[in-house]
């Protein structure tokens, strides 16, 4: 999935044809003129078509939008589309020449396909009609085991996550940057895989043999990936100085100003959601004032990752105490469920029987699962099966 | 060749090494304090922009760094197999080899050490990982291998250290008689009043053994501490109960080749020819093929491991080790580790003096190879396909490792001019005592 520049989107059966890789400099030459880009073997893309996305390669609007990317208008007809009168977006014969060029692109995905890694799981409905609502809790895990598990004597944060509602829009990951004060790294960094985000829409294609068309498809999935605040933490033991920790309320805390930068956690996380600081970022004028003064913003040298917003966590219990009440369902609200257009996300207390994130899960006993459970790390966040049609 | 040599004789040949040097030795040590001080500006760029200027990123945390890191606590591990087991099992021909592997050892730990700061995101704050009383009660995490490497290394580093001037102390005194001026001084302290009186010899030789046998479980055991900061973890290709052996003998194994490396221009720089023989060589040589043999053995269980155990991350970070990104490093394990080293199976090779620094050569980049394999595929490729990727090479960080080599040759060159290369007293044991009246 790109990001800062764009790309020609080519069918990958193509590519293989005219043997072109990932990343290497095409000339695109039409009737009206040429531009030089990388390409981007994508399977949205019909085979013998490609796509480039419009809004690039300015050379004006400011210091962000300069020289982003490459301007895909000197490709068209100047001639209006005859039936509405505007541009003619498509339908422009192109010659595709391959330039011995490469470039590292600001993609932010390591592998489009899922490898049956059964990170993204679905449900046909037949089987979910079928499937008695006893037997299909995949969420136990696997009780067996010679140390104590934590205790939560209050709380015990969750999320359910329905990835039938889910559309993919990434607005949770938008939410997210600007909640947790999250730097945004540039396209040199993203090249080398720098980027910071909290939370992501992971995307991945899969081959699948439909029954109607008798013949294979690729259909695509995508997840919001974040971290799933396990109760088998991997990156909890390794950390040399408990800068990465549990807290009672069983999050994997993470203390930034104890860090010292081994980056053991991220490397052991299976989820590889912790992102690590390589430098200071700067919010420059006038960025500065959108930072929340309730979230600290990191120096180089350590880790962070998704806290499920624990400012919003501390604020929500912190409302109800001086309001003299219990704490009850909804006073906490994430930012990523907050903008969610889809209700996709539910947060709340596990501990709480009467919550919504333990009611989604209970009605939906058949459609959760959780990421890796195989490897009994015990997450904190259910996803909920998406339905196949 | 043989050589009839007294104690006189030894004495005589063995403190010529540290006359005063030529001027080739000059220039190297020139060229190496270049290196150092190119891996020094490295490291101060790096402290002060943060460690992006090196070239991970976020699946791949561990890159360069810990790669040399694990490298250099190998090379430091045939120091005190060689000085503690072989003495302790008594093996001759380590009298004349065991002082510069001990150097080896502890310059290597010199080195190592360094590492684990060297690629700690804020060093500025490194002795929190020391258990010291603090104010706010805060300790470190005991569970983390990276704690145990702590203590490991440092302990390593300790006993070796002792060792290694313990060993010394008969073959210093002899220094020590022979110069003047602040020489006499420094020698002096390093002699510790040593006489050579029979009581003396009494205590020092039951000392000896018991150094050795302390170090001795060292050998086993530091690796082993190392390797499991990677088998504790969940990753495949890192989770494996294997790690610890197949580790202690790969540090063995390079630790040997560079041994021989050192041995070989430093015989041939001081005419040592009567001291470290062609016997002793082949004796590394043999031991090399030994160490080459349970590599190559570790190699080939991980594999048919992967694949027995049916477990499918397992399968998948194999297939990506030997076909990926990275594929030729792996398979420059196998040739470099376990099929250059099967030549000494022949005499004629292992008494050819070329070739041993062929197949030492050979050994050394393998074993590097070997942990950059282990570290960068296993990092690249693991759970999620949705964040593989793979880390960059940058100027800093390829800085900062040839920092490291320049800083290793530095200290070593340092030593075999300022100290007895070849244990006196050791070969001494083994010649004809002389004759009285």
């Amino acid at each position: 999935m790109m990001t800062w520049e764009n790309v020609v989107e080519i069918n990958p059966s193509d590519a293989k044809k005219m043997i072109i890789k990932r990343g290497d400099i095409l000339k695109i030459i039409s009737k009206y003129g040429e531009i030089e880009l990388p390409a981007y073997d994508h399977n949205g893309i019909k085979e013998g078509t490609i796509a480039i996305s419009i809004g690039y390669g300015h050379t004006d609007y400011g210091r962000y939008a300069k020289y982003s990317g490459v301007n895909v208008i000197g490709l068209l007809s100047s001639d209006p589309n005859i039936y509405s009168g505007g541009i003619q977006w498509s339908g422009i014969p192109v010659t595709i020449v391959k330039m011995e060029k490469t470039k590292r692109l600001a993609n932010v995905s390591g592998s489009d396909y899922s490898y049956g890694r059964n990170i993204i799981e679905t449900i046909s409905i037949n089987e979910l009609i079928n499937q008695s609502h006893s037997n299909g809790d995949h969420t136990e895990g696997n009780k067996l085991s010679i140390y104590k598990s934590h205790d939560h004597p209050k709380h015990r944060w969750g999320m359910t996550i329905d990835l039938d509602k889910c559309i993919g829009c990434s607005a949770c990951v938008t939410s997210c940057y600007a909640e947790n004060n999250v730097p945004v790294v540039g396209k040199k960094q993203v090249e080398l895989g720098r980027e910071l985000s909290w939370i992501r829409i992971e995307r991945f294609f899969e081959e699948q043999t439909t029954q109607q068309l008798e013949s294979n498809e690729m259909i695509t999935g995508f997840i919001p990936m974040m971290c799933q605040q396990c109760d088998n933490a991997p990156c909890e033991p390794v950390c040399p100085v408990y800068a990465a920790y549990h807290t009672e309320e069983g999050l994997n805390g993470q203390v930034y100003n104890r860090c010292i930068g081994t980056r053991y956690c991220a490397n052991n996380c299976p989820y590889k959601v912790r992102r690590f600081n390589w430098f200071d970022y700067d919010f420059p004028e006038p960025l500065n004032w959108q930072l929340n003064p309730d979230v600290t913003v990191r120096s180089k040298g350590v880790m962070e990752k998704c806290t499920f917003c624990i400012q919003r966590i501390v604020e929500g219990k912190m409302n109800a105490r001086i309001e003299s009440r219990q704490f009850q369902d909804g006073d906490v609200v994430t930012a990523c469920q907050q903008v969610c257009p889809a209700n996709a996300i539910i947060f709340g207390d596990l501990k709480d029987p009467n919550s919504k994130v333990n009611k989604v899960r209970d009605e939906n006993r058949s459609r959760q699962y959780r990421v890796f459970e195989e490897l009994n790390t015990e997450p904190a966040i259910v996803y909920l099966k998406r339905i196949k049609s | 060749m043989s050589f009839k040599l007294t104690y006189t004789q030894t004495d005589l040949d063995l403190t010529q090494t540290l006359n005063k040097p030529n001027r080739w030795y000059y220039v190297c040590l020139i060229l190496l304090a270049f290196g150092v001080a190119w891996g020094a500006f490295s490291w101060y760029h790096q402290i002060f922009s943060g460690i992006g200027v090196a070239g991970k990123n976020n699946p791949v945390g561990w890159y360069l760094y810990i790669t040399t890191f694990v490298f250099w606590v190998g090379i430091a591990h045939s120091g005190t197999l060689i000085s503690a087991i072989l003495f302790l099992f008594r093996v001759k021909w380590r009298a004349s080899v065991y002082r510069s592997a001990e150097a080896v050892t502890v310059f290597g730990l010199a080195t190592a050490g360094l590492f684990p700061l060297l690629h700690m995101g804020r060093v500025w704050v490194f002795y929190w990982t020391m258990p010291y009383p603090q104010m706010g009660g805060l300790f470190p995490n005991f569970r983390s291998p990276l704690i145990w490497d702590v203590f490991a290394i440092s302990t390593y580093l300790t006993v070796s250290s002792i060792f290694f001037i313990t060993g010394m102390v008969p073959d210093v005194a002899i220094v020590r008689d022979k110069v003047r001026g602040w020489r006499k001084k420094l020698y002096s302290l390093l002699a510790q009043g040593w006489q050579g009186t029979d009581i003396q010899w009494k205590h020092y030789t039951s000392a000896y053994v018991f150094l050795a046998a302390l170090a001795t479980p060292l050998v086993i055991s530091v690796h082993s501490i190392v390797s499991w900061d990677f088998a504790m973890s969940i990753i495949p290709g890192w989770h494996s109960t294997i790690f610890a052996p197949y580790f202690v003998a790969g540090a063995i194994h390079s630790g040997l080749a560079m041994v021989i490396l050192i041995l070989i221009p430093m015989r041939n720089a001081f005419r040592l020819h009567a001291y470290i023989t062609a016997h002793h060589l082949e004796s590394l040589a043999k031991f090399l093929l030994f160490t080459a043999s349970i590599v190559g053995f570790a190699y080939t269980i991980e594999v048919f491991i992967a694949w027995y155990s049916g477990n499918p991350w397992e399968r998948a970070i194999f297939l990506y080790r030997a076909f990926g990104d990275y594929w030729w490093t792996f398979w420059a394990l196998f040739v470099c580790n376990l099929f250059i080293p099967q030549l000494f199976w022949f005499k004629k090779f292992r008494r050819n003096i070329s070739f041993l620094i062929i197949v030492s050569i050979a050994v050394t980049i393998g074993m590097w190879f070997e942990r950059f394999v282990i570290i960068t595929t296993s990092l690249a490729h693991d759970f999620d396909p949705y964040s593989w990727g793979l880390p960059s090479l940058t100027l800093t960080e390829i800085g900062i490792v040839i920092g490291s080599f320049s800083w290793f040759f530095f200290l070593f060159m340092i030593f075999a001019k300022t100290l007895p290369v070849v244990s006196m007293w050791e070969v001494k044991e083994q010649l004809e005592p002389p004759k009285v009246g």
